[in-house]
């Protein structure tokens, strides 16, 4: 019985992992400028045309994600210019 | 004898030791640098300005090439500790230049992040903020301006009584400060920049109110133009009044 357990929580462990491996962005450090520009237009200009707080919040959460990814992943000038892009369309509001 | 001897070789032995013993603790604590000649070891240290990323990595090259002048002195004299620092200097003002420009870059990329938190976090709390009609919304924004146009009124006077208390306390005894108005001075510039803040905070409110509007209604209610300027402005006529 313990055995059984045991293999479900490593089974249950493994695709938690493989999910959490599938929700992560991965960006392309070799277009990353053009991946910071296009990315900070679409996102923004969504949150900035969301017709409901649930829509937003639902755009919020990509926008955090995309802004880990570059943090974590790229960092630099393609990072600053995420932030600073998004930062711009959101200042429209 | 013979225990004379072994008791002589027992001391010859402790004392060879000692010797070894502090040329062992000098020799570890020498910095362990080798020198070529001041130009190759000048450009070595240049070569590593490129590495440059942190105030501890400019710190650490600054250390080394004290340490090589240090060591030129050291081992040949001082003209060549001179000329090898003269060398170096330019290499040491290049790393210093690549930090700071490193460190402007951090500092914008800083405010952006600053930024970007705080325009999703203004949107967040604007979408859940519950909205009256709009009536109520104007009446709401007219409550706030009354407030910032009472506070800019008081930092008039506040500033109009720190001039006072500025001459009082130059027209003191003997040409020295007077210490009294020195400190209600001080009291008078605390209550100005508390006032500051507070205006700042309820224009920030106002700016929340309109965004909420904005988001939730596709349009903020139209507001009349506050008859007081901004807080700078005010200041700045305050301080003419005074100066009239």
């Amino acid at each position: 019985m313990k055995r059984v357990f045991i293999m479900l929580a490593a089974a249950a462990a493994v695709v938690g992992c493989a999910e959490k491996k599938q929700q992560e962005i991965v960006i392309d450090d070799q277009n990353a400028m053009t991946v910071a520009e296009d990315m900070s237009f679409e996102l923004g200009y969504m949150a900035y045309d969301a017709q409901s707080y649930e829509e937003f919040k639902k755009v919020r959460v990509e926008l955090e994600k995309y802004e880990e990814a570059f943090r974590d992943q790229i960092g630099g000038e393609a990072y600053l210019k995420y932030l600073e892009e998004t930062n711009s369309i959101l200042s429209e509001l | 004898m013979k225990t004379k001897t072994k008791k002589n070789l027992a001391v010859a032995a402790i004392g060879a030791l000692f010797i070894v013993g502090v040329f062992a603790i000098s020799y570890l604590h020498e910095p362990k640098l080798h020198l070529t000649t001041p130009e190759k070891d000048a450009y070595k240290i240049g070569q590593q300005v490129e590495t440059i990323r942190t105030e501890n990595d400019l710190r650490k090259l600054e250390k080394l090439a004290y340490e090589y002048e240090l060591a030129y002195r050291h081992s040949y004299n001082g003209a060549t500790a001179m000329h090898f620092k003269a060398l170096v200097e330019p290499y040491i003002i290049a790393a210093g230049d690549r930090r700071d420009a490193i460190r402007k870059e951090e500092e914008r990329l800083e405010a952006a992040q600053q930024e970007f938190a705080k325009h999703l976090n203004d949107i967040d709390v604007a979408w859940r903020m519950e909205l009256g009609s709009d009536a109520e919304v104007l009446q709401i924004i007219a409550q706030k301006r009354a407030a910032i146009a009472e506070l800019e009124e008081s930092i008039c006077q506040l500033t109009a009584h720190k001039e006072q208390l500025a001459e009082a306390a130059w027209s003191g005894s003997g040409g020295s400060l007077d210490q009294k108005c020195l400190e209600e001075i001080g009291e008078v510039e605390k209550d100005i920049a508390g006032n500051i803040a507070e205006i700042e905070e309820l224009e920030y409110s106002i700016d929340l109110v309109l965004l909420a509007c904005r988001l939730q209604r596709g349009e903020a209610p139209v507001v009349e133009e506050p008859e007081v300027e901004a807080v700078v402005e005010a200041d700045f006529e305050c301080e003419t009044e005074v100066e009239q």
